[in-house]
């Protein structure tokens, strides 16, 4: 029996002392976010399957390697399948449309070559873009598979001729100007006009500058000229992965995590800037057990709300952001069930903000479409972003009673309370949200407000605070001088 | 040297007044055996308190620890343990160095200099209810003067008891944070060593029982 109670008392201590452990993050499913304090924490989903899109539910011959798909504003949606070479159209709900196989071109029938990388549908002259990596060019075709025309390498006098070019990933903006990310260029992407003419580098990631940047500057400072030859610079910029064109006429692409680019995920405006604000995108590294540094983002995606997608093909994860890079939930993960991917290699959104992600082993489609939660989430983030913290009480509180550990949430509705002026439930709030510079804010109103209703009472407090200390000093000089007469007296 | 009025004060205003004269609050404290160990009792427990309310019940705002996270031993090690090591460190070293100062009176001392920043603490922790953050660089001033303030008192008192010049206490005083470090190095080690020993004596015992 006393051994009995031993063994008890043991595994109390350990249930005691044992670290909570946050399987959500480690393991392969499950939707989780992260709190101010860099914890992973769990969080309903935002994301479900709708649908697997397999040969069946497309209804013609299977996807073999599928490198790139692209939806347009009617939710037709273009699927790049590298293995067989050729281009499946399919409808909104995603039977096939049309197979092309065979592009013309004045007369003569042309093929891609399998490993092709990019496509791109341009809606205005309604023709696809697709950058066929192998032929070393971008071709332009009409839905029938008409081409249009053929771009080769651009000729321009900063592109280095001797450099292959490997043409990957392809946007088209408003113009028609062509950006195409090619495999070993650093300098950004490339923009070609119409006429195949290269009209320059566009938003190159810069290297900050790190410690390990600057001793390897200073070592070569004192290098001669032939070791200086002979080693490579190390700390060079990495190349974009892949690039997305937005409705707002934004340039989103995304970089491998490297130490030496200052974000992997970018903004660029017209003139190439990063607009994002800085945040750590992907996994918190803080947390030694979901570090996650070896994270390719391959794709990204972007709806009209600036609600934006990432996906880590390496652990199959995708992360989505609002317009102020605040996380607004992560899902995916590396397996072989519905909703889990084995190697995703594109990802984009539909009209109706489902999710469509492509998998090049499993060869299909995983549409997943938005939960109440992340409807909900969606909204109030939406309202919240607008400045419109009273209308995103509703949905901040759906969201809440969903998922209490969003912090964000927590803010919203801080906010919301300073705007109706309940200044003390703000500040309940956004102790919760762990916002300390809207805490003092609401701390700053909520005084003004009271010594504005009790201005009066203060201003007589003081004076009798005053009156009182000046009183007590002349009646202590009174009794003093009482005291001395004393001691004179008995002398 | 004014004498009035020391033989009436309780010795608990006697740090209060010690604050204000430090010279003389702490020669009388060694002359006339003004040392009172309930006073440095209270002090230290003081202190104690002062440090977990500061965790506690600082406003949100300016708190710059989680207060669901705070650990009244972790508190009481960085509080009590440094206390009794410097006393202990300072102690070991003066009586080397020729320090007439006793054990209790160098606690005394110690405790004495804290008076200053366990109230200009407890003040903070009740004006941060009030104020912004913004304002809190007031408040940091505040404490760092208290600090000061203290500092100088215990350099004060430690001279005075000692009766050590000027560059002997500060040499003392070097002596006693290099005497801390070498405690705070030995303790881990010991702790170390007493695990390994734990660890050792459990897989025997494991090893035996199966």
């Amino acid at each position: 029996m006393k051994y009995r109670r031993w063994v008890l008392l043991s595994a109390l201590l350990y249930l005691l002392f044992s670290f909570p452990s946050y399987s959500y993050a480690s393991g392969n499913s499950g939707t989780y976010t992260y709190n101010v304090n860099r914890d992973a924490v769990p969080s309903a989903q935002a994301y479900r399957v709708s649908l697997v899109v397999d040969e069946e539910i497309m209804g013609c011959a299977g996807l073999s390697s599928p490198q790139d798909i692209f939806v347009d504003s009617k939710d037709i949606t273009y699927i790049l399948d590298s293995g067989n070479a050729r281009v499946v159209i399919l409808d909104k709900n995603f039977k096939c449309i049309k197979e092309i196989r065979e592009f013309s071109y004045q007369g003569e029938i042309l093929t891609l070559a399998k490993g092709a990388e990019g496509i791109f549908f341009r809606e205005s002259n309604a023709s696809l873009y697709i950058a066929d990596t192998e032929n070393n060019r971008i071709i332009v075709a009409d839905l029938d598979g008409n081409v249009s025309h053929i771009y080769e390498k651009p000729v321009g006098e900063l592109l280095d001729p001797t450099v292959a070019y490997k043409p990957q990933k392809i946007v088209v903006d408003n113009m028609g100007i062509m950006y195409v990310t090619s495999g070993n260029v650093n300098t950004g992407a490339l923009m070609i006009d119409s006429n195949n003419e290269f009209k320059g580098f566009y938003g190159a990631n810069s290297v900050s500058a790190t410690w390990e940047v600057i001793v390897e500057y200073m070592w070569r400072s004192i290098m001669t000229k032939e070791q200086r030859a002979q080693s490579e610079y190390s700390f060079q910029p990495t190349e974009f992965n892949n690039i997305f064109w937005s409705e707002d006429r934004f340039i989103y692409a995304v970089s491998p995590i490297s130490a030496t680019i200052e974000s992997p995920v970018v903004k660029l405006n017209a003139v190439g800037n990063n607009v994002l604000n800085e945040t750590e995108f992907g996994d918190m590294k803080s947390n030694s057990w979901t570090v996650n540094s070896n994270a390719i983002f391959s794709d990204i995606t972007a709806d009209e709300d600036n609600v934006f997608t990432i996906l880590d093909t390496t652990s199959g994860k995708l992360y989505q952001y609002d317009e102020e890079c605040n996380l607004l939930t992560i899902f995916g993960g590396i397996g072989y069930q519905n909703g889990l991917f084995v190697m995703p290699v594109s990802v984009e959104t539909n009209s109706t903000h489902d999710i469509l992600v492509l998998d090049a082993s499993k060869n299909t489609i995983t549409v997943m479409e938005q939960t109440y939660y992340g409807e909900m989430i969606r909204k109030a983030v939406f309202l919240h972003n607008e400045g419109l913290y009273v209308e995103a009480v509703e949905p901040w509180e759906e969201v809440i009673r969903m998922n209490p550990n969003y912090y964000l949430a927590y803010k919203g509705m801080g906010k919301a309370y300073v705007a109706f002026g309940d200044y003390k439930t703000a500040m309940r709030y956004f102790e919760l949200g762990m916002d300390k510079v809207g805490y003092s804010d609401a701390k700053g109103k909520l005084r003004n407000e009271i010594i504005k209703e009790n201005f009066t009472l203060i201003v007589v407090c003081v004076v009798g605070a005053l009156i009182l200390i000046m009183g007590f000093d002349s009646i202590k000089k009174i009794l003093k001088k009482i005291k001395t007469k004393e001691r004179k007296s008995r002398k | 040297m004014k004498r009035t009025g020391f033989d009436t004060m309780s010795s608990f205003a006697y740090p209060f007044y010690t604050i204000l004269h430090p010279k003389d609050g702490f020669q009388e404290m060694k002359f006339n055996k003004k040392d009172s160990l309930v006073v440095n009792f209270v002090i230290v427990a003081a202190w104690l308190f002062v440090e977990v309310f500061y965790r506690v019940a600082m406003d949100f705002d300016m708190n710059p620890f989680v207060y669901t996270d705070v650990s009244l031993l972790r508190v009481a090690v960085i509080t009590v343990m440094v206390y009794g090591m410097l006393c202990v460190s300072n102690w070991c070293f003066c009586t080397l160095l020729d320090g007439k100062g006793k054990l209790k009176e160098i606690f005394m001392v110690t405790a004495y200099a804290l008076v200053p920043y366990i109230i200009v603490r407890f003040v903070t922790v009740l004006l941060s209810m009030v104020m912004l953050n913004d304002e809190q660089i007031l408040l940091n001033y505040c404490v760092l003067l208290a600090q000061l303030w203290g500092f100088v008192m215990a350099f004060t008192g430690l001279s005075e008891i000692h009766e050590y010049g000027f560059k002997k206490t500060l040499l003392s005083l070097v002596l006693t944070a290099i005497g801390v470090i070498i405690m705070l190095f030995i303790s881990l080690m010991l702790i170390m060593l007493f695990q390994q020993v734990y660890k050792f004596v459990t897989t025997v015992a494991i090893e035996l029982a199966y």
